[in-house]
């Protein structure tokens, strides 16, 4: 049976391949017959022309025979598809606007489609490159009454992974971060401690040397690292003698043990260096988790895991309630709690991306119907001529599939390039921007679209040309196009759907826009332009109390002040993305306010000329200056946020707050209000702050050096660095090239991001609709030439012409519009969550696109309506 | 598509070229010349409407061509049946035969009546 099979293929290659040579033979074959059949007539006596005669009826016809003998070797469809595809190839460099056109909007559409599926893809959909990591859990703990979560405390964690039964581990790791020295430059490194069983839960292992042993964990003598693989890459050449190697961090000797592999860079921190969670890695006792992760057991549902951890809280609370009551613990999958934040705005774009590709198709169903119109008199010829229905269908679909083919490969080949495009537009905070690349499965979706296309488009103008009136189609004069109603309503169709997806991706676009200046306008309180932060790392042995600490600010503030570039200068505990502290706070007139939100009010302390630095202003009241010492009365300065929270409906100037508990609480005079400042981007509300002397307030070993520069100076951090180190020339300090601004905007990338592609997407939509109604309508005008001849020939007018045309394109454009609003209504709540400072449904910015596409589109009727006025009745009436 | 009739015809024009092709090593013409002696110029066919059926049944493997010279002198191409064919042709005779007899003995039943 296979055997047969497998012969039947080899006649069928043959016949490929020999074709040339097989109908050669073939001929002969069939001739030869015939001289035989002749010779046997002439042998009854015929002549010689009678006899062929007589031999040709009996055999039948020769070519007929011929044919469907070699339409039994079965490449009859093959050849016929090379002769089409030949056919085409040539048709399209024949009218390469045409080919221009449609090549250009499928490949656009499916690079576009392609590029932001596959970021959804590496980014959202495909699981984290751990082991079964579709088991990790994210664990997060939540006190009642406070808004934020944070990961539980290691006490916390190893209770709940005694008694768990649903999670088999649970890791966690916390910051580790210091010095690096001994390894050529001096370089601040953000690592993780991270407990024993951390690299095993989560699956992966070192690509050189080993993870840590459960002796480095006990041995207080133990200081070993693992790097990662970035920084032994950068900071060790990828050496591999790297391991055993001895570096200092924090002045404390470690040995290298361990290089992690390439595509190991957990969560969102990117640590740089690993250790383990112990006091002699850390320096102090390992309390606090940055974060905590657990692994489900194999037959444990997250539903039940939150159950029991639940349960588990609950009994603890009876027996330490300081540490558990009203405590929850939350669980998130890890994928989700790494990408979460992303999901929305890439789901969204993945729509809007769909909607262009809706758009394109309908643009190319278009093209390809008015191209099958005017070609209705070539089709109708051939079929006059003999060729099968059959036979035509296959020869419009091998061109559609040619058109959608090429246009698949450029727009994939585009994919590429527009991919590393987008990923350089993508939010820098973008959780495994490493990861993304075209993966097989959006090339599968680019495919399939393609496919799609190749043969939907290319049914509709062929099902089109098998309905066509021979007689009526060949007549005389019927221009080359006939033209019958369904086609007209088919192509209206097309165009006012075209519309109405033009006019939902634009109101998308709109509204992001209007999101995303909404955003810019955000009154930040301070002039991020102009300021420039850079941190200093004061070392214990050299500056071991607060004086020296304070000592060093006021000494380096004057080297600061002197530079023409420099227009204010301070010292600061707290700046905007710099951190802050957090206090024990207590009003003197309000005992029972919210603990909670005192809780969470930012402190800073700073230098005097710290408000004119950052350019923020008093709204009351007085700032700090010469009176404001170690040995003077005690003040501070209030935030508008702080004011509006405690003191809602009195002057807080004079009102009394004491910062820190029991015995070290000391109380203060409120002096000042500020205008209101944000702390962490152009998201965030206006933080509650206060603000008291460098002077009067413990100074920590991190001082940040607050710099104002004259507008469109340079990066002032030579200048910074030259006046810390006329104080102190040993001194390391964190210099930072960018001004707040950079912050700011960094803080709003994802709306950026978002905006700038909706607003990509929606204006090839646009594009795409003018496109669709300036083809439409210059259609219509041909195919009226003689109505509109007639009428200018009874004496109507240019504009009544004109008007005729324009009612027609304002028709499409009005239907597209209402059904485009019902959408636009009906989707614009899935943007809810991406939106700012604007409602979904807001009519200023639907009446504004609605605006835009309506003018543009009936503009785009502008030169068909001109040709219509100018068609020559005489002219026109005589070709009919 | 093709009608039932033609595909009836054309499975028993296989089975003709098969059986003729058992006893000898044949060309197209002397083919025709055969079917036409044996069925006593009964089964009259379109001398061309063998070539189709020729090429489909080399195409299937149930017979193999080669070309050689006829007696005449010329170059022929040559037909001759392959195992496959031989046993193709057991089988669609025996199903012919069966086939005849019950319809010989379903025409006889209705004279019966």
């Amino acid at each position: 049976m296979s055997l047969r099979w497998i012969k039947e293929l080899g006649h069928w290659l043959k016949a490929l391949f020999h074709s040339k040579r097989l109908s050669r033979e073939l001929n002969t074959e069939l001739e030869q017959h015939l001289e035989f059949m002749v010779a046997e007539n002439i042998a009854r006596g015929m002549s010689p022309a009678e006899a062929r005669r007589a031999a040709v009826m009996k055999f039948g016809g020769v070519d007929r025979y011929a044919e469907e003998s070699r339409e039994s070797w079965g490449t009859q469809l093959l050849s016929e598809v090379f002769h089409d595809a030949r056919q085409t190839l040539r048709q399209l460099t024949k009218s390469p606007g045409f080919t221009f056109v449609t090549v250009g909007t499928l490949a656009v559409a499916i690079a576009a489609s392609t590029s932001i599926f596959s970021i959804l893809h590496s980014v959202v959909l495909q699981p984290l490159s751990y082991r079964d990591s579709g088991k990790l859990v994210d664990i997060r703990q939540i006190r009642a009454n406070a808004q934020n979560q944070f990961a539980p405390n290691l006490a916390t964690l190893h209770a709940l992974a005694e008694r768990s039964n649903s999670l088999t581990e649970m890791a966690g790791y916390t910051g580790w971060i210091g010095n690096l020295t001994g390894a050529g430059q001096p370089e601040r490194i953000y690592g993780n401690a991270v407990t024993e069983n951390y690299f095993s839960l989560l699956g992966v292992e070192p690509m050189l040397g080993r993870p840590f042993l459960a002796s480095e964990y006990s041995d207080t003598e133990a200081r070993v690292m693992i790097l990662t693989h970035q920084l032994w890459v950068n900071k060790f050449e990828s050496d591999t003698d790297v391991l055993g190697r001895q570096v200092n961090f924090n002045l404390q000797p470690f040995t290298i043990i361990g290089v992690m592999p390439p595509d190991f860079r957990p969560g969102a921190g990117q640590p740089e260096a690993f250790a383990p969670l112990t006091e002699t890695s850390l320096g102090r006792t390992p309390q606090f988790l940055f974060r905590a992760v657990g692994r489900l057991s194999p037959d444990a549902t997250l539903a039940q895991a939150v159950q029991e951890t639940g349960l588990i809280s609950n009994s603890l609370a009876a027996f330490d309630p300081g540490q558990w009551e009203g405590l929850k613990i939350s669980l998130t999958p890890l994928l989700e709690s790494e990408v979460g934040h992303i999901k929305t705005t890439l789901l969204t774009l993945v729509g809007a991306v769909g909607f262009l590709l809706m758009v394109a198709c309908v643009n190319i169903a278009n093209l390809m119907l008015t191209r099958a119109n005017t070609r209705q008199r070539e089709i109708a010829l051939k079929s006059a001529l003999g060729a099968s229905s059959e036979r035509l269908f296959q020869q419009l679909l091998t061109e559609s599939m040619i058109i959608a083919l090429i246009g698949g490969i450029v727009g994939i080949g585009l994919a590429f390039v527009g991919l590393d495009f987008l990923v350089s537009l993508a939010p820098v905070d973008l959780p495994r921007l490493n990861e993304i690349g075209i993966h097989g499965l959006a090339l599968g979706v680019s495919a399939a679209i393609t496919l799609f296309t190749g043969i939907g488009f290319g049914i509709l103008p062929a099902l089109q040309a098998r309905r066509v009136d021979l007689t009526e189609a060949l007549k005389d004069g019927s221009s080359g196009s006939g033209q019958n109603r369904s086609s007209v309503r088919v192509r209206n169709a097309l165009v006012v759907s075209e519309i109405s997806l033009a006019l939902i991706l634009l109101a998308g676009a709109g509204l992001l826009m209007q999101t995303f200046m909404n955003l810019r306008e955000t009154e930040m309180g301070y002039d991020g332009d102009v300021v420039y932060v850079d941190r200093i790392r004061l070392l214990p042995q050299d500056y071991p109390d607060n004086q020296s600490r304070i000592d060093m600010a006021y000494r380096t503030l004057p080297y600061l002040e002197q530079e023409l570039e420099i227009l204010h200068a301070a010292f600061a505990s707290g700046v905007p993305y710099w951190g802050s502290f957090n206090y024990v706070l207590q009003l003197e007139s309000r005992p029972n306010a919210d603990p909670d939100q005192l809780s969470r009010v930012r402190l800073s302390s700073v230098t005097n000329d710290y408000f004119n630095t950052i350019g923020n202003r008093l709204i009351k009241g007085r700032y700090f200056d010469e009176r404001d010492r170690e040995d003077t009365p005690m003040v501070a300065i209030i935030s508008e946020q702080f004011a509006r929270q405690h003191f809602p409906d009195s002057d807080p100037i004079g009102e009394r707050v004491a910062v820190g508990g029991g015995d070290e609480r000391e109380w203060r005079e409120i002096v000042g209000v500020t205008r209101d400042i944000r702390w962490r981007g152009m998201l965030d509300d206006p933080a509650a702050v206060i603000f008291v002397p460098y002077r009067q307030h413990l100074t920590g070993p991190n001082p940040k050096v607050v710099v104002r520069v004259r507008p469109g100076a340079r990066n002032p951090g030579p200048l910074i660095a030259k006046a810390v180190h006329s104080v102190d020339g040993q001194l390391p300090i964190e210099l930072e090239s960018v001004p707040l601004s950079r912050y700011d905007s960094n803080s709003i990338a994802i709306q950026r991001f978002s905006f700038v592609l909706l607003t990509a997407f929606s204006s090839v939509a646009l594009l795409l609709a003018v496109l669709g109604v300036y083809g439409v309508m210059s259609h219509n005008v041909n195919q009226r030439r003689t109505e509109i001849g007639v009428r200018i020939a009874l004496g109507a007018q240019s504009k009544d012409i004109a008007g005729l045309v324009l009612s027609n394109a304002a028709r499409l454009v009005a239907i597209g519009l209402v059904i485009g609003m019902a959408g636009v209504l009906a989707l614009s709540r899935l943007l809810e969550s991406m939106l700012h400072g604007i409602e979904p449904h807001d009519s200023g910015t639907l009446i504004t696109v609605a605006t835009v596409l309506v003018v543009v589109t009936i503009l785009s009727a502008y030169l068909p309506t001109r040709r219509a006025c100018r068609v020559d009745p005489t002219i026109a009436l005589r070709s009919n | 598509m093709k009608s039932l009739r033609t595909d009836l015809l054309q499975g028993t024009l296989d089975l003709l070229i098969l059986k003729t092709l058992s006893t000898a090593q044949l060309h197209g013409w002397d083919i025709a010349k055969r079917i036409a002696i044996v069925s006593s110029d009964r089964l009259t066919l379109k001398q061309g409407s063998l070539y189709p059926a020729l090429h489909r049944l080399e195409n299937k493997g149930l017979i193999e061509a080669e070309w050689g010279v006829s007696e005449a002198g010329r170059s022929a191409k040559f037909y001759r049946l392959t195992r496959a064919g031989r046993k193709h042709l057991a089988v669609e005779r025996t199903e012919w035969n069966a086939f005849a007899q019950a319809m010989a003995n379903v025409l006889e039943m209705e004279e019966e009546q």
